[in-house]
C-alpha cells in the first residue's frame, strides 16, 4: 500500500535515532585529564640550543680543519726534517735515526717548544 | 587526587557533554548510519572543543554541530570498503504509541538507503524539527537544494516501504 508524505512523517516521528552510549561520557572525560600534546613553540628553546651546540661543534672542526691541522702537519714535517738531517750528519744509518730523534725529543722536552735549529753539521743550536 | 581547577574543568566538559552530546550524537548517527563512526565523531570533536579556551568559543552550540558536520562528511569521504556496525539499530522507538519491531526496521533500512545528505535533511526537519532555511545556513546550500533532499528522501523512502 502506497503511502503519502505525511504518513511517512508521522511513521518516523514514532522513531528517533538512538543516543549516544553511556561508555561515549566517560570517553570524553578521560580526555580531559589526557595530557594534551605540548605545542611545538614550547620545544624550540631545546630545538634552539641542540641546533647551536651542532652548529658550535661544526664550526670547531672547520676551525681545527682550517687553522690547527696545517700547523700540527707543519711542526711534524719540520721534525722529520730536522731528524733526516741529523741522521744524515751522524752516518745515516738506524742508530744515528733513533739517536737524532731522542735528541730532538730531549730538546722539545727540556726547552718547552722554545726554537731551535739543526745545522748541516749536526749540531742543535 | 584531583586539584581544584581541574575538578572545575571537569565538571564544566561533563555540563556540555550533558547538554550538547545527545544531540550531536543522534545527528551524527543520522549521517552516517553507523553508531560507531558516530561515536568517534562526537569523540573527537569533543576532543577538538577541550582543547579550546571555551571562554572564547563564540556559539558553542553552533560550532559543535559544524564541527560534528565536517567530520562525518570528512570520514564518510574517507571510508574504505562495509563497515562493521551495519546491522547495529539507528532508530529506537521515541513515545508509546510506536510502531511494531518490524515497520521499524524496514523504516530503518529505508533510511540506510538513503544518500547521507538527504539522510541528514530528514533528521533536521523530522527529528529536531529544524526550518528549511536553518539546515540551509547549516549546511551552506540553498533552501532550494534542502527542500529538494528532503522532497526526494520522502519518495525514496515511500518507494522502499511500498
Amino acid at each position: 500500500m502506497e503511502m503519502n508524505d505525511e504518513e511517512l512523517e508521522r511513521r518516523l516521528r514514532t522513531l528517533r535515532p538512538i543516543g549516544p552510549p553511556p561508555s561515549l561520557r566517560a570517553r570524553v572525560l578521560t580526555s580531559v585529564h589526557a595530557p594534551r600534546s605540548q605545542p611545538v613553540w614550547t620545544w624550540l628553546p631545546a630545538l634552539a640550543a641542540i641546533l647551536a651546540a651542532v652548529l658550535l661543534s661544526w664550526r670547531t672542526l672547520r676551525i681545527y680543519e682550517d687553522v690547527g691541522r696545517p700547523q700540527i702537519e707543519a711542526a711534524e714535517a719540520q721534525r722529520q726534517a730536522e731528524i733526516d738531517q741529523l741522521s744524515r750528519a751522524w752516518g745515516d744509518t738506524d742508530a744515528s735515526r733513533m739517536a737524532a730523534e731522542d735528541a730532538l725529543t730531549a730538546l722539545s722536552n727540556a726547552s718547552h717548544s722554545q726554537p731551535h735549529s739543526v745545522t748541516a753539521e749536526g749540531s742543535i743550536k | 587526587m584531583l586539584k581544584r581547577p581541574e575538578e572545575n574543568r571537569l565538571a564544566e566538559v561533563g555540563r556540555l557533554y550533558d547538554r550538547l552530546a545527545p544531540a550531536l550524537f543522534r545527528y551524527a548517527v543520522m549521517i552516517l548510519a553507523s553508531p560507531t563512526e558516530a561515536e568517534d565523531v562526537v569523540h573527537r570533536v569533543f576532543v577538538r572543543l577541550l582543547q579550546r579556551d571555551l571562554s572564547r568559543v563564540a556559539e558553542i552550540d553552533g560550532y559543535a554541530r559544524r564541527a560534528v558536520r565536517n567530520d562525518c562528511f570528512n570520514t564518510i569521504r574517507g571510508r574504505r570498503g562495509r563497515r562493521e556496525d551495519e546491522t547495529t539499530p539507528l532508530l529506537e522507538i521515541a513515545g508509546a504509541a510506536g510502531i511494531g519491531p518490524e515497520e521499524r526496521i524496514a523504516t530503518e533500512q529505508a533510511l540506510r538507503e538513503l544518500p547521507a545528505d538527504q539522510r541528514e535533511v530528514l533528521h533536521l526537519k523530522i527529528f529536531e524539527g529544524w526550518t528549511f532555511n536553518e539546515i540551509a545556513a547549516l549546511s551552506g546550500e540553498s533552501v532550494n537544494t534542502v527542500a529538494s533532499r528532503y522532497r526526494y528522501g520522502l519518495l525514496k523512502m515511500r518507494t522502499r516501504l511500498s
